[in-house]
Protein backbone atom coordinates (compact mmCIF):
# COMPACT_ATOMS: atom_id res chain seq x y z
CA UNK A 1 0.00 0.00 0.00
CA UNK A 2 2.95 2.18 -0.13
CA UNK A 3 1.62 5.65 -0.71
CA UNK A 4 -1.61 4.42 -1.21
CA UNK A 5 -5.21 4.63 -0.03
CA UNK A 6 -6.53 2.08 2.06
CA UNK A 7 -9.97 3.41 2.53
CA UNK A 8 -11.51 6.54 1.63
CA UNK A 9 -15.07 7.59 3.85
CA UNK A 10 -15.14 10.16 6.21
CA UNK A 11 -15.25 9.05 9.49
CA UNK A 12 -18.88 8.38 10.40
CA UNK A 13 -18.60 5.59 7.90
CA UNK A 14 -16.53 3.70 8.91
CA UNK A 15 -16.50 4.36 12.92
CA UNK A 16 -19.98 3.92 14.77
CA UNK A 17 -21.82 7.28 15.39
CA UNK A 18 -24.83 7.60 18.02
CA UNK A 19 -26.02 9.81 15.60
CA UNK A 20 -30.56 9.22 15.09
CA UNK A 21 -31.12 7.57 11.44
CA UNK A 22 -32.07 10.83 10.05
CA UNK A 23 -28.87 12.27 11.04
CA UNK A 24 -26.83 9.40 10.09
CA UNK A 25 -28.87 9.90 6.24
CA UNK A 26 -27.60 13.50 6.18
CA UNK A 27 -24.41 13.10 6.75
CA UNK A 28 -24.10 10.03 4.54
CA UNK A 29 -23.53 7.40 6.65
CA UNK A 30 -23.31 4.01 6.05
CA UNK A 31 -25.65 2.59 8.56
CA UNK A 32 -22.18 1.29 10.29
CA UNK A 33 -23.28 0.35 13.51
CA UNK A 34 -21.44 -2.79 14.54
CA UNK A 35 -18.91 -2.21 17.06
CA UNK A 36 -15.42 -1.12 15.82
CA UNK A 37 -12.74 -3.85 16.26
CA UNK A 38 -8.91 -2.74 16.93
CA UNK A 39 -6.21 -4.18 14.72
CA UNK A 40 -3.97 -6.20 16.94
CA UNK A 41 -0.13 -6.12 16.82
CA UNK A 42 2.12 -2.91 16.00
CA UNK A 43 1.88 -0.42 12.76
CA UNK A 44 4.32 -1.24 10.36
CA UNK A 45 7.51 0.29 9.84
CA UNK A 46 6.37 3.57 7.59
CA UNK A 47 9.57 3.03 6.12
CA UNK A 48 9.60 -0.60 4.90
CA UNK A 49 5.91 -1.30 4.04
CA UNK A 50 5.19 -5.00 3.82
CA UNK A 51 4.05 -5.80 -0.10
CA UNK A 52 0.37 -5.26 -0.97
CA UNK A 53 -2.01 -4.20 1.81
CA UNK A 54 -0.17 -2.35 4.67
CA UNK A 55 -3.05 -4.16 6.96
CA UNK A 56 -2.04 -7.76 5.80
CA UNK A 57 0.14 -9.27 8.75
CA UNK A 58 -2.31 -8.02 10.93
CA UNK A 59 -5.78 -8.82 9.58
CA UNK A 60 -7.23 -12.27 10.63
CA UNK A 61 -8.80 -12.01 6.97
CA UNK A 62 -5.55 -11.99 4.94
CA UNK A 63 -5.39 -14.00 2.07
CA UNK A 64 -2.59 -14.50 -0.76
CA UNK A 65 -3.79 -12.32 -2.69
CA UNK A 66 -3.65 -9.35 0.27
CA UNK A 67 0.35 -9.50 0.04
CA UNK A 68 0.77 -10.35 -3.94
CA UNK A 69 0.30 -6.96 -4.77
CA UNK A 70 -1.77 -3.33 -3.98
CA UNK A 71 -5.16 -4.44 -4.50
CA UNK A 72 -7.39 -2.41 -6.58
CA UNK A 73 -9.87 0.04 -5.43
CA UNK A 74 -13.19 -0.81 -5.12
CA UNK A 75 -16.34 1.79 -4.72
CA UNK A 76 -18.74 0.74 -2.26
CA UNK A 77 -20.46 4.02 -1.88
CA UNK A 78 -20.55 7.42 -3.68
CA UNK A 79 -18.09 8.66 -0.97
CA UNK A 80 -16.20 5.38 0.49
CA UNK A 81 -13.83 3.81 -1.35
CA UNK A 82 -11.86 0.72 -0.14
CA UNK A 83 -8.96 -1.96 -1.13
CA UNK A 84 -9.77 -4.18 0.80
CA UNK A 85 -10.64 -7.70 -1.29
CA UNK A 86 -13.09 -9.41 0.80
CA UNK A 87 -15.52 -6.14 0.53
CA UNK A 88 -14.63 -6.31 -3.11
CA UNK A 89 -15.62 -9.99 -3.01
CA UNK A 90 -19.31 -8.83 -1.33
CA UNK A 91 -17.89 -10.73 1.84
CA UNK A 92 -18.48 -8.34 4.94
CA UNK A 93 -15.71 -8.47 7.44
CA UNK A 94 -18.84 -9.12 10.39
CA UNK A 95 -20.06 -12.40 8.24
CA UNK A 96 -16.46 -13.57 7.52
CA UNK A 97 -14.70 -16.20 9.15
CA UNK A 98 -11.75 -15.62 10.77
CA UNK B 1 -33.85 19.79 13.26
CA UNK B 2 -35.33 23.26 13.43
CA UNK B 3 -38.47 24.05 15.18
CA UNK B 4 -41.86 24.32 12.82
CA UNK B 5 -44.83 26.31 14.03
CA UNK B 6 -46.49 24.13 11.98
CA UNK B 7 -48.61 21.54 13.22
CA UNK B 8 -47.11 18.24 12.88
CA UNK B 9 -50.69 16.36 11.58
CA UNK B 10 -50.41 19.09 8.61
CA UNK B 11 -46.77 18.03 8.16
CA UNK B 12 -48.01 14.36 7.90
CA UNK B 13 -50.62 15.08 5.84
CA UNK B 14 -48.54 16.65 2.97
CA UNK B 15 -46.28 13.75 3.13
CA UNK B 16 -49.66 11.29 3.10
CA UNK B 17 -50.80 13.49 0.45
CA UNK B 18 -47.61 13.38 -1.94
CA UNK B 19 -47.93 9.46 -1.61
CA UNK B 20 -50.90 9.08 -2.26
CA UNK B 21 -50.68 10.84 -5.71
CA UNK B 22 -47.07 9.05 -6.09
CA UNK B 23 -48.75 5.30 -5.47
CA UNK B 24 -47.26 2.56 -4.03
CA UNK B 25 -43.10 2.91 -4.40
CA UNK B 26 -41.57 1.29 -1.23
CA UNK B 27 -38.48 2.72 -0.70
CA UNK B 28 -38.71 5.88 -2.45
CA UNK B 29 -39.22 9.67 -1.92
CA UNK B 30 -42.90 10.39 -2.17
CA UNK B 31 -41.38 13.40 -4.72
CA UNK B 32 -38.22 13.69 -6.21
CA UNK B 33 -38.42 10.22 -6.77
CA UNK B 34 -36.52 9.58 -9.78
CA UNK B 35 -32.58 10.82 -9.11
CA UNK B 36 -29.08 9.79 -10.14
CA UNK B 37 -26.53 10.37 -7.62
CA UNK B 38 -22.97 11.81 -8.55
CA UNK B 39 -19.73 12.91 -6.86
CA UNK B 40 -18.16 16.11 -7.52
CA UNK B 41 -15.95 18.71 -6.30
CA UNK B 42 -16.27 22.15 -4.77
CA UNK B 43 -14.11 25.62 -4.95
CA UNK B 44 -14.52 27.92 -3.02
CA UNK B 45 -14.27 31.61 -4.85
CA UNK B 46 -12.29 34.10 -3.52
CA UNK B 47 -15.30 36.38 -2.94
CA UNK B 48 -17.25 33.67 -0.93
CA UNK B 49 -15.28 34.87 2.49
CA UNK B 50 -16.65 38.28 2.57
CA UNK B 51 -20.08 36.76 2.31
CA UNK B 52 -20.10 33.75 4.74
CA UNK B 53 -17.83 32.23 7.21
CA UNK B 54 -19.02 29.04 6.40
CA UNK B 55 -16.06 26.26 5.87
CA UNK B 56 -17.10 25.04 2.94
CA UNK B 57 -16.90 28.42 1.19
CA UNK B 58 -13.33 29.30 2.90
CA UNK B 59 -10.82 26.85 2.65
CA UNK B 60 -9.71 23.68 0.39
CA UNK B 61 -11.93 21.96 -2.27
CA UNK B 62 -14.78 19.99 -0.41
CA UNK B 63 -15.90 16.97 -1.91
CA UNK B 64 -19.59 16.73 -2.64
CA UNK B 65 -22.51 14.12 -3.31
CA UNK B 66 -24.88 15.43 -5.98
CA UNK B 67 -28.74 14.24 -6.59
CA UNK B 68 -30.34 15.27 -9.84
CA UNK B 69 -33.95 14.68 -9.85
CA UNK B 70 -37.49 14.52 -11.34
CA UNK B 71 -40.00 15.88 -8.69
CA UNK B 72 -42.33 13.70 -10.16
CA UNK B 73 -43.24 11.02 -7.37
CA UNK B 74 -42.65 7.96 -9.74
CA UNK B 75 -39.45 6.32 -10.06
CA UNK B 76 -40.20 5.40 -13.37
CA UNK B 77 -41.43 8.30 -14.98
CA UNK B 78 -40.54 9.05 -18.40
CA UNK B 79 -37.70 11.70 -18.52
CA UNK B 80 -39.74 13.80 -20.88
CA UNK B 81 -42.64 14.40 -19.02
CA UNK B 82 -42.67 18.82 -18.03
CA UNK B 83 -42.11 19.01 -14.18
CA UNK B 84 -39.59 20.31 -12.20
CA UNK B 85 -35.96 19.15 -12.14
CA UNK B 86 -33.89 19.43 -9.35
CA UNK B 87 -29.94 19.48 -8.00
CA UNK B 88 -29.49 18.58 -4.26
CA UNK B 89 -26.05 19.42 -3.41
CA UNK B 90 -23.93 17.83 0.02
CA UNK B 91 -20.83 19.17 1.26
CA UNK B 92 -19.02 16.43 2.74
CA UNK B 93 -17.50 19.00 4.80
CA UNK B 94 -13.92 18.00 7.31
CA UNK B 95 -15.15 17.64 10.49
CA UNK B 96 -17.51 14.96 9.74
CA UNK B 97 -20.19 16.54 9.46
CA UNK B 98 -22.42 18.25 5.85
CA UNK B 99 -24.07 21.08 4.61
CA UNK B 100 -26.51 20.45 2.14
CA UNK B 101 -28.00 23.11 -0.94
CA UNK B 102 -31.96 21.88 -2.70
CA UNK B 103 -32.50 23.59 -5.56
CA UNK B 104 -34.98 23.71 -8.48
CA UNK B 105 -35.68 24.11 -11.95
CA UNK B 106 -38.14 27.09 -11.61
CA UNK B 107 -37.56 29.66 -9.43
CA UNK B 108 -39.86 29.89 -6.59
CA UNK B 109 -42.69 27.48 -5.37
CA UNK B 110 -46.23 26.93 -5.28
CA UNK B 111 -46.99 27.13 -1.58
CA UNK B 112 -46.10 29.91 0.77
CA UNK B 113 -46.86 28.00 3.81
CA UNK B 114 -47.05 24.69 4.33
CA UNK B 115 -51.11 24.68 4.90
CA UNK B 116 -51.31 26.11 1.63
CA UNK B 117 -49.16 23.30 0.17
CA UNK B 118 -51.53 20.45 1.69
CA UNK B 119 -54.39 22.43 -0.63
CA UNK B 120 -52.54 22.41 -3.45
CA UNK B 121 -51.45 18.83 -2.72
CA UNK B 122 -55.60 18.24 -2.42
CA UNK B 123 -56.66 19.53 -4.98
CA UNK B 124 -54.90 17.11 -7.09
CA UNK B 125 -56.20 13.92 -5.47
CA UNK B 126 -59.07 11.94 -6.15
CA UNK B 127 -62.44 12.68 -5.04
CA UNK B 128 -64.05 10.05 -2.93
CA UNK B 129 -66.56 8.04 -4.78
CA UNK B 130 -65.45 9.86 -8.33
CA UNK B 131 -62.35 7.84 -8.84
CA UNK B 132 -60.42 10.61 -9.91
CA UNK B 133 -59.67 14.52 -8.94
CA UNK B 134 -62.28 17.60 -9.25
CA UNK B 135 -60.77 18.89 -13.00
CA UNK B 136 -61.37 22.07 -11.28
CA UNK B 137 -59.83 21.73 -7.88
CA UNK B 138 -56.71 23.07 -9.26
CA UNK B 139 -57.56 25.86 -11.78
CA UNK B 140 -59.58 27.27 -8.58
CA UNK B 141 -56.64 27.38 -6.55
CA UNK B 142 -54.42 28.97 -8.73
CA UNK B 143 -57.06 31.53 -9.37
CA UNK B 144 -56.32 32.28 -5.65
CA UNK B 145 -53.38 32.18 -5.25
CA UNK B 146 -51.45 34.36 -7.96
CA UNK B 147 -48.15 33.43 -6.87
CA UNK B 148 -48.83 29.78 -7.35
CA UNK B 149 -49.85 30.37 -10.66
CA UNK B 150 -47.04 32.70 -11.15
CA UNK B 151 -44.87 29.37 -10.90
CA UNK B 152 -46.98 27.52 -12.81
CA UNK B 153 -46.51 29.72 -15.75
CA UNK B 154 -42.66 29.90 -15.06
CA UNK B 155 -42.66 25.81 -15.40
CA UNK B 156 -44.16 26.02 -18.52
CA UNK B 157 -41.52 28.37 -20.24
CA UNK B 158 -38.92 25.38 -19.32
CA UNK B 159 -40.97 22.42 -19.53
CA UNK B 160 -38.09 20.29 -19.90
CA UNK B 161 -34.28 20.25 -19.82
CA UNK B 162 -32.60 18.87 -22.69
CA UNK B 163 -29.83 17.83 -19.96
CA UNK B 164 -29.37 18.00 -16.20
CA UNK B 165 -26.32 20.16 -17.16
CA UNK B 166 -28.16 22.66 -18.96
CA UNK B 167 -31.01 24.17 -16.90
CA UNK B 168 -30.38 26.45 -13.86
CA UNK B 169 -31.49 25.39 -10.21
CA UNK B 170 -32.74 27.94 -8.10
CA UNK B 171 -32.49 27.42 -4.22
CA UNK B 172 -36.23 29.11 -3.43
CA UNK B 173 -35.45 29.54 0.42
CA UNK B 174 -33.26 32.74 1.57
CA UNK B 175 -30.93 32.13 4.37
CA UNK B 176 -28.98 34.75 6.18
CA UNK B 177 -25.03 34.83 5.64
CA UNK B 178 -22.81 35.52 8.07
CA UNK B 179 -19.35 36.57 6.94
CA UNK B 180 -16.01 36.37 8.47
CA UNK B 181 -16.10 40.26 9.78
CA UNK B 182 -19.18 39.37 11.29
CA UNK B 183 -21.68 41.17 8.86
CA UNK B 184 -25.16 39.65 7.98
CA UNK B 185 -27.30 39.60 4.95
CA UNK B 186 -29.83 37.28 3.20
CA UNK B 187 -29.40 35.59 0.22
CA UNK B 188 -30.85 32.97 -2.09
CA UNK B 189 -28.12 30.51 -3.59
CA UNK B 190 -28.58 29.37 -7.30
CA UNK B 191 -26.42 26.97 -9.59
CA UNK B 192 -25.79 28.00 -13.07
CA UNK B 193 -24.42 25.90 -15.98
CA UNK B 194 -21.52 26.48 -17.40
CA UNK B 195 -23.11 24.59 -20.80
CA UNK B 196 -26.03 27.26 -20.77
CA UNK B 197 -29.52 26.54 -20.74
CA UNK B 198 -31.34 24.48 -23.02
CA UNK B 199 -34.74 23.23 -23.06
CA UNK B 200 -37.18 21.19 -24.94
CA UNK B 201 -40.74 20.82 -26.18
CA UNK B 202 -42.76 18.24 -23.93
CA UNK B 203 -43.88 16.63 -27.37
CA UNK B 204 -39.66 16.47 -28.84
CA UNK B 205 -38.84 15.35 -25.43
CA UNK B 206 -41.71 12.40 -25.20
CA UNK B 207 -39.54 11.11 -28.07
CA UNK B 208 -36.92 9.92 -26.31
CA UNK B 209 -35.91 7.37 -24.59
CA UNK B 210 -37.63 7.07 -21.17
CA UNK B 211 -34.17 7.87 -19.25
CA UNK B 212 -32.44 10.41 -21.77
CA UNK B 213 -31.36 12.66 -19.03
CA UNK B 214 -29.40 9.97 -17.56
CA UNK B 215 -28.10 8.85 -20.83
CA UNK B 216 -27.03 12.36 -21.84
CA UNK B 217 -24.94 12.93 -18.21
CA UNK B 218 -23.56 9.83 -18.65
CA UNK B 219 -22.20 10.79 -22.34
CA UNK B 220 -21.22 14.36 -21.39
CA UNK B 221 -19.12 12.85 -17.96
CA UNK B 222 -16.98 10.31 -20.29
CA UNK B 223 -15.54 13.36 -22.14
CA UNK B 224 -15.06 15.77 -19.28
CA UNK B 225 -17.14 16.87 -15.66
CA UNK B 226 -20.09 19.24 -15.41
CA UNK B 227 -19.68 22.33 -14.05
CA UNK B 228 -22.10 25.06 -12.54
CA UNK B 229 -21.17 28.09 -10.89
CA UNK B 230 -22.86 28.67 -7.19
CA UNK B 231 -24.24 32.36 -7.01
CA UNK B 232 -25.89 34.09 -4.25
CA UNK B 233 -28.61 36.71 -5.32
CA UNK B 234 -28.15 39.49 -2.26
CA UNK B 235 -31.73 40.69 -0.89
CA UNK B 236 -31.86 44.30 -0.52
CA UNK B 237 -34.00 46.30 2.63
CA UNK B 238 -37.23 45.16 2.40
CA UNK B 239 -36.89 41.91 -0.11
CA UNK B 240 -39.28 39.36 1.73
CA UNK B 241 -36.80 36.26 3.06
CA UNK B 242 -40.33 34.35 4.80
CA UNK B 243 -41.80 33.71 1.52
CA UNK B 244 -40.62 31.51 -0.74
CA UNK B 245 -43.34 32.50 -3.57
CA UNK B 246 -41.73 35.99 -3.59
CA UNK B 247 -38.90 36.84 -6.19
CA UNK B 248 -36.78 39.09 -5.54
CA UNK B 249 -36.21 41.52 -8.55
CA UNK B 250 -33.19 40.40 -11.26
CA UNK B 251 -31.55 43.47 -10.61
CA UNK B 252 -30.04 42.33 -7.16
CA UNK B 253 -26.28 41.78 -6.91
CA UNK B 254 -24.88 38.43 -7.11
CA UNK B 255 -21.76 36.91 -5.94
CA UNK B 256 -19.74 34.44 -7.06
CA UNK B 257 -19.57 31.51 -4.24
CA UNK B 258 -17.58 29.21 -6.32
CA UNK B 259 -17.45 26.18 -8.78
CA UNK B 260 -19.18 22.79 -8.44
CA UNK B 261 -17.74 20.25 -10.74
CA UNK B 262 -19.87 17.07 -11.12
CA UNK B 263 -17.27 14.33 -12.07
CA UNK B 264 -18.86 10.97 -12.46
CA UNK B 265 -22.06 9.49 -11.92
CA UNK B 266 -22.04 7.08 -8.63
CA UNK B 267 -21.79 3.19 -9.89
CA UNK B 268 -23.83 2.71 -6.59
CA UNK B 269 -26.45 5.72 -6.82
CA UNK B 270 -29.52 3.29 -6.91
CA UNK B 271 -28.24 2.09 -3.04
CA UNK B 272 -26.82 5.83 -2.05
CA UNK B 273 -30.09 7.59 -2.95
CA UNK B 274 -31.86 5.54 -0.58
CA UNK B 275 -29.79 6.19 2.26
CA UNK B 276 -28.92 10.10 1.74
CA UNK B 277 -31.48 12.88 2.76
CA UNK B 278 -31.07 16.05 1.56
CA UNK B 279 -31.84 19.09 4.11
CA UNK B 280 -32.51 22.56 2.93
CA UNK B 281 -31.93 23.32 7.14
CA UNK B 282 -28.55 21.24 7.01
CA UNK B 283 -25.98 23.84 7.46
CA UNK B 284 -22.98 25.30 9.19
CA UNK B 285 -21.87 27.72 11.45
CA UNK B 286 -22.00 31.14 9.16
CA UNK B 287 -25.45 29.91 7.93
CA UNK B 288 -29.02 30.56 9.23
CA UNK B 289 -32.51 29.90 8.80
CA UNK B 290 -35.03 32.79 7.53
CA UNK B 291 -38.40 32.43 8.98
CA UNK B 292 -39.42 30.89 5.91
CA UNK B 293 -42.63 28.24 7.22
CA UNK B 294 -42.00 26.10 4.24
CA UNK B 295 -38.48 26.13 5.15
CA UNK B 296 -39.01 25.34 8.31
CA UNK B 297 -41.18 22.40 8.13
CA UNK B 298 -39.11 20.69 5.55
CA UNK B 299 -37.19 18.98 7.97
CA UNK B 300 -39.92 17.23 9.72
CA UNK B 301 -41.60 16.16 6.70
CA UNK B 302 -38.22 14.91 5.24
CA UNK B 303 -37.61 12.80 8.66
CA UNK B 304 -41.13 11.42 8.29
CA UNK B 305 -40.87 10.73 4.69
CA UNK B 306 -37.27 9.17 5.29
CA UNK B 307 -38.92 6.83 8.29
CA UNK B 308 -41.14 5.73 5.73
CA UNK B 309 -38.61 4.83 2.62
CA UNK B 310 -35.69 3.20 5.04
CA UNK B 311 -38.56 0.96 6.77
CA UNK B 312 -39.66 -0.24 3.18
CA UNK B 313 -43.18 1.36 3.05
Amino acid sequence: MKGGVFQSAWPRAVIPSPASPYTAGLDGDHGARAAAAAIPGAPPDLRALPPGCAFAPRCAYAEERCTSGVPPEHRVAVDHTTRCVRVADGSPWASAAP
Amino acid sequence: MPTSATPEPVIRQIVEAMRTLAGPHPGFRPVHAKGLVCSGTFHASADAPRVTRAPHFTGQPVPTIVRFANANGKPDVHDGVPNVRSMAVKFQLSNGKSADILANSVEGFIARTPEELLEFLRAQLPEPGSGGPDPDAVPRFLAGHPAGRAFVERLMKKPVPASYAQTVYHAEHAFRFTAVDGTSRFGRYRFVPQAGEAFLSPDDAGKRSPSFLREELEGRLRTGSVAFGLLLQLAEAGDPTDDVTALWPESRPLVELGRLEVTAISPTSATDERRLIFDPTNRTDGIDLSADPILLARSAAYAISYDQRSKGE
